[in-house]
């Protein structure tokens, strides 16, 4: 199990988590939602060590994540942190060779499904196929908490469809899957569990089975939970208008 | 196998820097060869022997002609210069490289989460430029026996200057690199050469580092002040060079593996 508790970072004198207490079990699809800023990636950067928690702490299996831990967690993010005189080919052999349970399968079946081009430099790749090739070799380094960040950036609306899909279909039962993403509508019907997040700090966590249960539908548990005024955007053009008149 | 995904990364800009740093060289020999030809001087002076009705020249050795010594044709061929060029590119490399993998590519987010010690990241830096300066120091050191062997092939066989060699170890500035006569020296001359990059590297992490990079700079500082000295050529730097480049290797060690770097 993937364990946060009390998890804090700082950036200066701004937060960047604020005593963020969660845990991630084995098998679990789990969204990870909030506004811009409100700390997704900076949470899933904590969790890989990419940057000092100035309090609580993190753990995998009640230990604290090593170096060698890395080969059981891996991360896709939009920033595009391969290598970029690399192929496609050759991400897959240098992956191969510092994670030894790298899926070979599943790369060629994902690489397949994307249509990506093996011979070609990383740095030639469009957004959209960069980010692609991010999320192939995360899924199929062989960890068992695979963290997606906005890993649908520059992918049309059939590609992710038929990406929900396939991945429901590839994972195996004691993978973790943590996506962070804006499109909540798109994956709702694909995530056991949602965690979000507001500026900074954990406002909610919840599984769907809860919700419905509940009788309560996940836009709207979110809307309740961030407080969203509906009527906000009226408020403001009517201010607006008021302002012209006067 | 792992160490090699890292190595060929590098090679394009190694080779270009050590091809840069050849050409320098030759460069160097090129001015040193100019500078010693044009010192050349006429050894004999003539004189007339009349023997009856017939004049007859005889050549005699001038003692007081020389050429000049040999470390001030070295310092005017430019020894300095290139030295500070050639550490100038072998410490500026590590740097880039650094640098090139936080902004140009953020492919340092891939590597920071490599099941493997940190410290590979930093030798994976510091390693490929001392080999630059190794290649460097050797290159030059043949280019020097080059140099002595020209310069004594000027004087005739009964001027030359048997004491060429040991002039040339013992003068500055090439007992900075090359102290063969004072072997005392050569611990601090050896590691001179790694402190330089080192403190480049150590630099970099401490700035990248922010606050939490506050005791790197120190060092990376007190480096540079040891690099001073040892060029000031101070007594002290004997002992404080080898103990610096140390304290500034180990340094690098530590700011990978407990500093985060951001």
């Amino acid at each position: 199990m993937l364990e946060i508790k009390d998890a804090r970072v700082s950036y200066g004198i701004n937060a960047g988590i604020r005593e963020a207490t969660v845990d991630f079990r084995p098998g679990e699809i789990v969204g990870l939602f909030g506004e811009n800023g409100a700390g997704k990636t900076t949470l899933m950067n904590a969790i890989l060590g990419y940057v000092p928690l100035s309090g609580g702490k993190i753990t995998l299996d009640g230990k604290k994540i090593t170096r060698k831990d890395m080969t059981r967690i891996s991360i896709a993010s939009s920033e595009h942190t391969l290598f970029p005189q690399f192929t496609a080919r050759e991400h897959r052999d240098f992956f191969k060779t510092f994670f030894p349970r790298f899926n070979d399968e599943r790369y060629e079946f994902l690489m397949k499904f994307f249509d990506l081009p093996e011979n070609l430099p990383y740095r030639s790749f469009s957004t959209g196929h960069k980010n692609q090739l991010e999320t192939i070799l995360a899924l199929s380094q062989g960890a068992d908490y695979v963290l997606l960040d906005e890993p649908f950036a520059g992918n049309d609306i059939f590609n992710r469809e038929d990406f929900y899909k396939l991945l429901l279909g590839i994972l195996e039962p004691t993978e973790c899957l943590i996506i962070s993403t804006h499109l909540i509508e798109e994956i709702k019907h694909f995530v056991g569990r949602v965690v979000l997040i507001h500026k900074t700090k954990i406002v909610g966590d919840k599984t769907i089975e809860d919700l419905e249960n509940e009788g309560i539908d996940l836009i709207s548990w979110m809307r309740s939970v961030y407080q969203h005024d509906e009527g906000r955007v009226g408020k403001l053009l009517q201010d607006l208008r008021k302002d012209k008149e006067d | 196998m792992k160490v090699l995904w890292f190595a060929k990364q590098k090679i394009p800009a190694l080779i270009v820097s050590i091809g840069l740093i050849l050409f320098c060289l030759l460069i160097f020999l090129a001015t040193f060869v100019n500078l010693a030809d044009k010192g050349k001087t006429n050894w004999y002076t003539t004189q007339w022997v009349i023997v009856g009705e017939d004049k007859y020249p005889i050549e005699s050795l001038n003692p007081n002609v020389k050429l000049p010594e040999i470390n001030s044709l070295l310092i005017q061929a430019g020894f300095i210069q290139w030295m500070g060029i050639s550490f100038l590119i072998f410490s500026i490399l590590p740097a880039f490289w650094i640098l090139k993998d936080y902004h140009m590519t953020r492919s340092i987010r891939t590597i920071m989460r490599l099941p493997v010690s940190p410290t590979w990241y930093y030798l994976d830096k510091l390693l490929p430029a001392l080999l630059g300066i190794a290649f460097y120091w050797i290159i030059q050191l043949l280019m020097l026996y080059v140099m002595v062997n020209h310069y004594m092939g000027l004087y005739p066989k009964e001027l030359r200057p048997s004491d060429a060699y040991i002039t040339m170890w013992k003068s500055f500035p090439i007992n900075l690199l090359y102290p063969f006569y004072d072997p005392v020296r050569l611990p601090a001359a050896l590691t001179f050469t790694i402190l330089i990059p080192a403190v480049v590297i150590l630099s970099v992490f401490a700035v990248k580092s922010g606050m939490r990079g506050i005791i790197s700079g120190i060092i990376a500082g007190g480096g540079i002040l040891t690099a001073i000295i040892y060029f000031l050529e101070l007594p002290v730097s004997f002992w404080l060079t080898p103990l610096m480049t140390i304290t500034v290797f180990l340094t690098g060690i530590w700011h990978i593996n407990k500093i985060k770097i951001t």
